[in-house]
């Protein structure tokens, strides 16, 4: 600002200068001269002002917008994951319940493991069905070194509006950031039984 | 007097120019980074509804007769494996399917099916008209095919369908 003031400053006194070169002038000059190139340096500076004061409004215009786009691809509902928990949900688990060979679909095992059930080998449901789940997710999806994929978590729990009991949590990997996901919901009467993934990036 | 307001008219305007000058200049540069970024994020907006569009497809071959698992139950999206094992022999749907690359595999990896290696196996290749068949789009689906463990049983498996072509999208 200093810098910029003072340039002005020479300008104006270089242009005082030649114009004072000139005899007739000269007088005339130093009669106008101090109050001409004082009203000239607050023109310049309230010109100065302005100009800042635009940048500033649009560059902050085009940060909020920049800004607000990053958020708004950074959390969303994902049809790849919902097929994915669609999918999943119809797979069988390794648990029979009652008689060979009952065996139930994933969707059926949480509700199960919600219930407090207990496979015909006498193993847990929710063990059961955490393995199955667990092994499912890690051969889809890769979370290690060099992968876009930073992590993902899993988690079903029981709402019957009124309340909502954890069910399963699985996870792998970091998620901090921004990520990508999808609800699937299965009736478990009087409530629902909702599962959700989340793939972190 | 007369001379010197002159000369002060002249780099007055001179100056108001080279200041509306800069103005253009500057706001020229600010609209070319605004409508860069928003045309990146029109482009990336038309590759995720390409995609979407992708996946609808690909998901659309689950439902499809020839690929449907109607045995057991209520499940709309599942994929009948042994019927896709059988489909790949029928040399009358060669040239049915309207893709480059069309494959039905397990998540868990495995070699190809055959009848000699079914059902310890991974993959059912049913299209494959060329090398260069380019983007593979996938969707999960579960495939399901009939166990004869334990008495015997319909057993459902994490799978994902790969295709590729003008139709995929």
């Amino acid at each position: 600002m200093n810098k910029e003031f003072q340039s002005i400053k020479s300008f104006w006194n270089s242009l005082s200068l030649q114009m004072g070169k000139n005899k007739n002038n000269h007088d005339n000059m130093r009669l106008i001269g101090p109050i001409w190139s004082n009203r000239r340096g607050q023109e310049e500076a309230v010109g100065f002002v302005l100009i800042i004061i635009i940048v500033a409004i649009v560059f902050l215009v085009m940060l909020s917008l920049f800004l607000r786009q990053g958020n708004e691809s950074y959390e969303e509902e994902s049809r790849e994951v919902y097929y994915y928990l669609d999918s999943l949900m119809e797979t069988t688990t390794e648990c029979i319940l009652s008689y060979e060979p009952n065996f139930k679909k994933t969707e059926e095992s949480i509700e199960l493991c919600y219930r407090g059930f207990e496979c015909l080998s006498g193993e847990d449901v929710c063990e059961v069905v955490r393995e199955h789940v667990d092994k499912n997710l890690k051969s889809a999806f890769n979370t290690g070194e060099g992968s876009a994929l930073k992590g993902y978590e899993f988690y079903s729990y029981y709402d019957n509006n009124s309340t909502k009991e954890e069910i399963l949590n699985l996870s792998s990997g970091d998620c901090v950031g921004g990520f990508r996901g999808a609800e699937y919901v299965s009736p478990a009467f009087p409530g629902n039984i909702i599962s959700r993934l989340n793939l972190c990036y | 007097m007369q001379i010197v307001l002159n000369k002060g008219g002249q780099m007055k305007i001179q100056q108001m120019a080279f200041i509306l000058v800069a103005l253009i200049i500057f706001l020229s540069m600010a609209s070319l980074i605004y409508f860069s970024i928003r045309i990146s994020s029109l482009r990336e907006g038309a590759n995720s509804l390409e995609e979407r569009n992708a996946l609808e497809n690909i998901r659309k071959i689950a439902g499809l007769p020839e690929f449907s698992f109607s045995s057991s139950g209520d499940c709309a999206g599942c994929i009948d494996f042994d019927k896709v094992l059988i489909l790949k022999e029928r040399k009358s749907y060669k040239e049915f399917w309207d893709f480059d690359y069309l494959a039905i595999e397990k998540l868990e990896k495995g070699e190809e099916c055959s009848r000699e290696n079914y059902p310890e196996c991974g993959k059912i290749v049913i299209v494959n008209k060329t090398e260069n068949f380019g983007k593979v789009s996938r969707s999960f689906a579960p495939l399901c095919r009939w166990e004869n463990l334990k008495g015997g049983y319909f057993k459902c498996e994490m799978g994902q369908i790969l295709a590729s072509g003008r139709n995929v999208g």
